[in-house]
């Protein structure tokens, strides 16, 4: 989340549920944080996460 | 579509094609749980935007994995046992309404909590 806001992007915690929520530029992508702070994410998750906020896959990977 | 994550033993990645929206959980079961919540939560937000959530579909190749391997599944029931070679199908409803602010006449759509019980749940080894 940190190397996404540094994209541009902000992060929100959940009013309820399991998700976080990212944005960028008007869109809206859902995080899974199932496991808190302990939550790892699965490459498939930030490739689909970046198509949908139109973040470049290899910048944010160069941040991770 | 509910598959084992290839970088994560224990993950399990959830993809909601309609929305290119994905998700995770420590199980199939609660991969769709999950899944069930993330897409609501992205179509929520594209309808109050005054957009299409379903404009925002997966990647054709997606779509052609999803075709390949529904084309061989069969039908599970009940809770699912996780099978790391098993990608396991389902659809889950959800519903939306207007409300009103009080007192504005402004509406915005609500959603009713998402049904986490899949209607048709089923299974294709890769």
């Amino acid at each position: 989340m940190r190397a996404a806001e540094k994209l541009g992007a902000t992060t929100s915690e959940p009013t309820s549920g399991s998700h976080w929520k990212i944005e960028k530029d008007g869109k809206m992508y859902p995080i899974p944080a199932h496991n808190g702070e302990r939550s790892e994410i699965s490459d498939l998750y930030i490739r689909g996460m970046c198509r949908a906020l139109g973040i470049d896959e290899k910048e944010l990977r160069k941040l991770l | 579509m509910v598959r084992e994550a290839p970088d994560l033993p224990g993950q399990w990645v959830a993809h909601c094609l309609d929305f290119d929206v994905i998700s995770q959980g420590n199980s199939p079961t609660h991969a769709f749980q999950m899944i069930a919540e993330a897409a609501n939560m992205f179509a929520l937000h594209e309808l109050n935007a005054g957009r299409e959530p379903m404009g925002s579909a997966a990647p054709d190749a997606s779509w052609e994995e999803f075709d390949s391997l529904f084309a061989q599944c069969t039908p599970v029931s009940g809770e699912l046992s996780p099978e790391p070679s098993h990608v396991y199908f389902g659809m889950i409803p959800m519903r939306f309404e207007y409300h009103e602010a009080v007192g504005t006449a402004r509406r915005q759509l609500h959603s009713a909590k998402p049904r986490v019980q899949p209607l048709m749940m089923q299974s294709a080894s890769t």
